[in-house]
């Protein structure tokens, strides 16, 4: 077995057990950051998925987030349907849903015109939540969100986290995996290649979007789950430039990267947090380095270690 | 008719890069257009197989008007093309390289549920071994050898199955014996799958030992047809070719 297969299979065994014995071996403070991790990174696998596979940057991630969050969060206070695995089918359904229509509108752009539509989307609904007071709570959002049954309790709450994630990690490595996903690949590479074997590119880049809001807004359900809540920052730019970072950080051209990228996002802010209040301004400096030291990201420079620094990366 | 041209023209500004071209393939031949550089065969190229619009003019292809149709459409027609500028997945492997493209073709590219590397093995390392290319599968497509580049070129199009395979410059900055050494894999390749091949060349050459049939372009007309000793003897060609640039 190659060294490099040998440390992910040993690390990821390493990994799964501590997920398994966190609730029993660490702070009830510690558990909620690590279902925070959890969280973030269903939306940056999400995001990398459109980022990663198919080469779109999508600045307007936390607009599918906020969508299921709210209707997750509108769901439960508003209606008498409190069942989770109904519920946590309905509102990333919602997400992608408006995936399919901002898609409709942006599948055929490039680079920054794409980027650039999707953060005008996503402060377009920045300010219909904050407007819609009556539905949405307006400014102060909505809370006191409560699942009925075992959804109540910090620890079931986090092997729910995880095993959702764990699920929806696996299900978007299939399909990155797949005939569907290499075509994506293939768009990202060259488009215009693409179209000559027959690939039909602006339907490829749709769905990929669609799927994509799908799955973020599986992480944005899991979020009201967590902090019992929804808030219009969700669907602020810059909860969507976390998620961006958090793939830069963790590298584009790794499955789990944002795994990676989220987990020290999260803990840096909870550590300097604690000694500072200039974390945008730590967070800022660590992005430079990361883009102009490791362009390929945590993953990558771990990958460079192991290539003996042939510097080869791949998705 | 299996493919034909009628009356295609192009305008870029004030300049006429195909002006009212007409030409016709039979099936089976291996046809060549050839002309100096800058006669308008890439654009005739990217006309054909729907890169661009042309202005008038009609494109037949077994029967059925492929006028103005996009680049993908014509290419599940069955009309595939290689690039003369280098065009492929460059942080792909080769294999990775063939394998979209036979994905693409088998209409596979919608499954999100199979791995795609367990699917269509065996068509995939034959079209690499046919294009001499099994030793360079695992490489990235980008790191290959321009001549193992252009190889990829024509695999990538073989991938698609196609009926008329269009060359652009298959053999452009390729030394000598690489040269004969694709034309050889052309032949091949054609009587194996015996499709159509439309070639073009501005090396005349190169062309002079596979062609069946030789369509001459110039500033964008076709000014010259015929087989290889017809062309060979023909006075406007030598004229265009011996006379110097224009």
């Amino acid at each position: 077995m190659p060294a490099k297969s040998k440390f992910v299979w040993i690390f990821g065994c390493l990994i799964a057990f501590f997920l398994i014995i966190v609730p029993f071996v660490l702070s009830r403070f510690w558990v909620g950051t690590i279902t925070e991790i959890l969280i973030l990174t269903l939306a940056g696998i999400s995001l990398n998925f459109l980022l990663g596979y198919a080469g779109c940057l999508s600045f307007g991630h936390g607009a599918f987030f906020a969508t299921a969050a709210y209707t997750t969060a509108i769901l439960i206070t508003r209606t008498g349907l409190n069942q989770y695995f109904v519920i946590l089918l309905v509102a990333p359904l919602m997400a992608a849903f408006l995936g399919a229509i901002i898609g409709i509108l942006i599948s055929r752009l490039y680079a920054f015109y794409y980027a650039i539509m999707t953060v005008a989307f996503t402060m377009i609904l920045w300010s219909i939540i904050r407007r819609l007071r009556d539905l949405t709570g307006g400014d102060s959002g909505i809370l006191g969100v409560h699942f009925a049954g075992f959804l109540q309790e910090m620890n079931n709450i986090y092997f729910f986290t995880l095993a959702v994630v764990v699920l929806c990690a696996i299900i978007l490595w299939i399909i990155g995996n797949s005939p569907f996903g290499w075509a994506l690949r293939a768009i990202r590479e060259n488009p215009v290649r693409s179209s000559f074997v027959s690939i039909n590119v602006v339907w490829h880049r749709y769905l990929a979007l669609v799927v994509s809001s799908f799955f973020c807004g599986m992480a944005g359900s899991l979020h009201v789950v967590y902090t019992f809540g929804a808030f219009p920052e969700l669907a602020f730019w810059t909860k969507s430039a976390d998620i961006v970072t958090i793939c830069i950080l963790g590298g584009i051209n790794s499955f789990l990267g944002p795994a990676i990228g989220s987990a020290v996002l999260i803990l840096l802010e909870t550590f300097i947090t604690s000694v500072t209040l200039y974390w945008p301004l730590i967070l800022g400096i660590i992005i430079c380095a990361v883009v102009l030291l490791m362009p390929q990201g945590i993953t990558g420079l771990i990958r460079n270690v192991f290539n003996k620094g042939r510097g080869e990366f791949r998705a | 008719m299996f493919f034909e041209v009628q009356n295609l023209e192009k305008s870029f500004g004030g300049v006429k890069a195909t002006d009212n071209v007409s030409l016709h393939i039979n099936e089976g031949d291996i046809c060549s257009l050839i002309g100096p550089n800058g006669a308008g065969k890439s654009t005739f190229f990217n006309l054909i197989t729907g890169y661009i619009r042309p202005d008038s003019g009609k494109v037949i292809f077994l029967g059925e008007d492929i006028t103005g149709k996009t680049a993908m459409a014509i290419a599940r027609k069955g009309i595939a093309r290689s690039f003369q500028i280098v065009n492929i997945f460059p942080q792909l492997t080769a294999y990775e390289n063939v394998m979209v493209a036979v994905l693409s073709q088998k209409k596979r590219s919608f499954n999100v549920i199979h791995p795609a590397k367990k699917i269509d093995k065996d068509e995939i390392y034959g079209l690499l071994q046919s294009t001499g290319l099994e030793q360079q599968a695992q490489m990235l497509g980008g790191q290959l050898s321009h001549g193992n580049q252009k190889r990829l070129e024509v695999a990538i199009a073989l991938a698609l199955k196609p009926k008329l395979l269009a060359l652009d410059e298959p053999t452009a900055g390729m030394a000598e014996e690489e040269k004969s050494a694709i034309l050889e894999t052309i032949k091949t390749l054609m009587k194996m799958t015996g499709c159509t091949i439309l070639l073009c060349e501005h090396d005349m050459s190169v062309i002079f030992s596979i062609s069946d049939q030789i369509w001459v372009l110039h500033n964008g007309r076709i000014v010259a047809n015929g087989n290889v000793e017809e062309i060979k003897n023909n006075e406007v060609v030598q004229r265009i070719y011996l006379g110097g640039r224009e």
